[in-house]
């Protein structure tokens, strides 16, 4: 499996476009709203809740877009040349989830050093780690939800529902727009996605909140009930071909 | 599995059966391949070749019937490195270099080659860095081969391995996979090239409609199909009439030389002058592999050019 993670993690980097997206557009997204609406009293509050909105915004979009990179190699047969060796279904889809993780870091880590540098965002090194760690952790769901895309989509398909997913996510989950000042009935929705969670926890560590269990609750959902589903389809697909 | 299975045989398929909604791939098809084999499966497309050699590795589930790879399930053969196979096409992710790919299956295989000496020996080792993607289709095909002989198998199968090479690119792939492969290694491959058959297996399965309709060495299938090929320009000739000479079997009558397959072509030769005095350019010549691939392979009289 460390073999196979390797060359996964090496793939990734081979396609230096895919990272300058998922880490290019959160920071600059971040400069650009820190800029605009971190202006007041409350600036500092402000600055720290863009950033983490924009870095679970890439990473949600990094973790989304390479769980759908699973359906090209669906397409090429790579599973199925898998299947020829001893690696069992899980493992594949273990260091898939793996990738997806690993690959929503350099995200996180850069928009919370830009933040730093740039924007002065002043956290000790323990509320860093603890930020750092809740906003990894949130991710965990939307690995298993690109999977979910991955083998729901056809190559063609892959990179229009990855994005569209990614948006649907980072929009209804108050990540782009803030979920306060959604109505009501969009902000019950926003309550019941990880995305909101994400960014919601994460925040809730840089001023020393106790983790809500509704978000605990959330995020375990979307995360049992993605990743069931990505077992049943992997499965299918296994006895189909 | 049942007691019944040898486990001496290399592979075992026993009434195998798989439809693909109403179309029947494989009916009932039973194969057994000693080790040491070199086994050709040649048929037409549709014939059920890659849908046995699909099952016979695990990745499709039979209807009907079973597989066994030296005694066992192809999921625990492959479990234990037993078999290396090259499917048919794609397979590998473009993004992914030869090297990593032998590094992986030398990593996921319990007892693999050198990944090294695989490559030199298969000669990707200068392409050991390359994109997947970036490859010729001879360069492709040999990565394929690499992989599927670095978990060091006893059996090797491969589907349709030389599909897009040229005359010398498979020359080539045969003579590197004699040299490498075998070394008492059993092998199966799916064909549709007569003359790859004909050079390089002991052994010949001809699949129809999902059934073997003929199997044994290169020189007994083409007996099978025996007797000779009567051609000669006819004037006037109707199939019917030709199809009904003594010794004819069949009739091949487009073009401007008709073609007559007779199991008895003396017989055949004295009738047809008879009937068609006119006839003319006569030839008669032995049946190759390629006719009783015809023969043997149409559903129906063969009534279309070879």
């Amino acid at each position: 499996m460390g073999v196979l993670l390797t060359s996964e993690v090496r793939r990734v980097l081979r396609s230096p476009r895919f990272l300058i997206f998922t880490v290019g557009f959160p920071v600059v997204y971040f400069l650009l709203f820190s800029g605009l609406y971190a202006t007041g009293a409350d600036a500092a509050a402000v600055t720290v809740v863009l950033m983490l909105n924009m870095a679970a915004f890439g990473a949600i979009s990094a973790s989304i877009s390479t769980g759908g990179r699973v359906a090209v190699e669906r397409a090429v047969g790579w599973n199925r040349q898998l299947r020829l060796t001893p690696l069992p279904g899980w493992a594949y889809l273990a260091v898939k989830a793996a990738v997806a993780m690993l690959v929503a870091l350099p995200a996180l880590v850069l928009t919370f050093l830009v933040a730093v540098v740039v924007k002065h965002v002043d956290l000790t090194a323990v509320e860093w780690v603890r930020v750092g760690a809740a906003a990894w952790l949130g991710v965990l769901p939307f690995a298993a939800i690109g999977l979910l895309v991955g083998m729901s989509a056809t190559q063609d398909s892959a990179q229009g529902m990855s994005t569209v997913t990614m948006l649907l996510f980072s929009l209804l989950g108050g990540v782009l727009i803030p979920a306060s000042i959604l109505p009501s009935a969009l902000a019950t929705v926003a309550h019941a996605l990880p995305s909101y969670w994400l960014a919601e926890i994460a925040r809730g560590q840089a001023t020393g909140e106790a983790v809500p269990l509704q978000g605990m609750a959330v995020m375990l959902a979307w995360l049992v009930v993605a990743g069931g589903l990505v077992a049943v389809r992997y499965r299918r697909d296994a006895l189909r071909v | 599995m049942t007691q019944t299975t040898d486990v001496g045989a290399a592979v075992r398929i026993t009434d195998l059966t798989k439809s693909y909604g109403q179309v029947r791939a494989v009916d009932s098809l039973d194969l057994t391949i000693a080790p040491g084999e070199v086994v050709a499966l040649l048929g037409p497309n549709g014939a059920g070749k890659s849908t046995t050699i699909d099952t016979l590795l695990g990745l499709t589930r039979p209807d009907a019937g079973e597989v066994a790879l030296f005694g066992r399930t192809p999921r625990e053969a492959m479990n234990r490195g037993l078999v290396g196979a090259m499917l048919q096409s794609g397979g590998f992710p473009e993004d992914i270099t030869p090297g990593e790919l032998v590094r992986l299956s030398t990593a996921l295989f319990p007892s693999p080659l050198d990944p090294a000496d695989v490559m030199a020996r298969t000669g990707i080792t200068d392409i050991a860095g390359n994109r997947f993607g970036k490859l010729s289709g001879g360069q492709k095909q040999r990565v394929r081969f690499a992989v599927a002989l670095t978990c060091n198998p006893d059996l090797l199968v491969l589907d349709e391995p030389t599909v897009a090479m040229d005359v010398a690119a498979r020359r080539e792939f045969w003579a590197s996979m004699h040299r490498l492969a075998a070394d008492g290694r059993t092998v199966l491959f799916a064909t549709h090239y007569l003359a790859e058959a004909e050079e390089f297996a002991d052994r010949v399965v001809l699949l129809r409609s999902g059934r073997v309709v003929a199997d044994g060495s290169v020189a007994a299938v083409r007996a099978l199909a025996a007797g000779r090929v009567v051609s000669a320009v006819v004037p006037g000739a109707d199939p019917a009439g030709l199809a009904a000479l003594p010794g004819v079997t069949d009739v091949d009558a487009q073009g401007p030389r008709t073609r007559l397959v007779c199991a008895d072509s003396d017989a055949a030769l004295r009738a047809l002058l008879a009937a068609y005095p006119a006839a003319r350019d006569i030839e008669v010549a032995a049946h190759g592999l390629e006719d009783a691939f015809v023969a043997l392979t149409a559903a129906e009289p063969v009534t279309q050019g070879a």
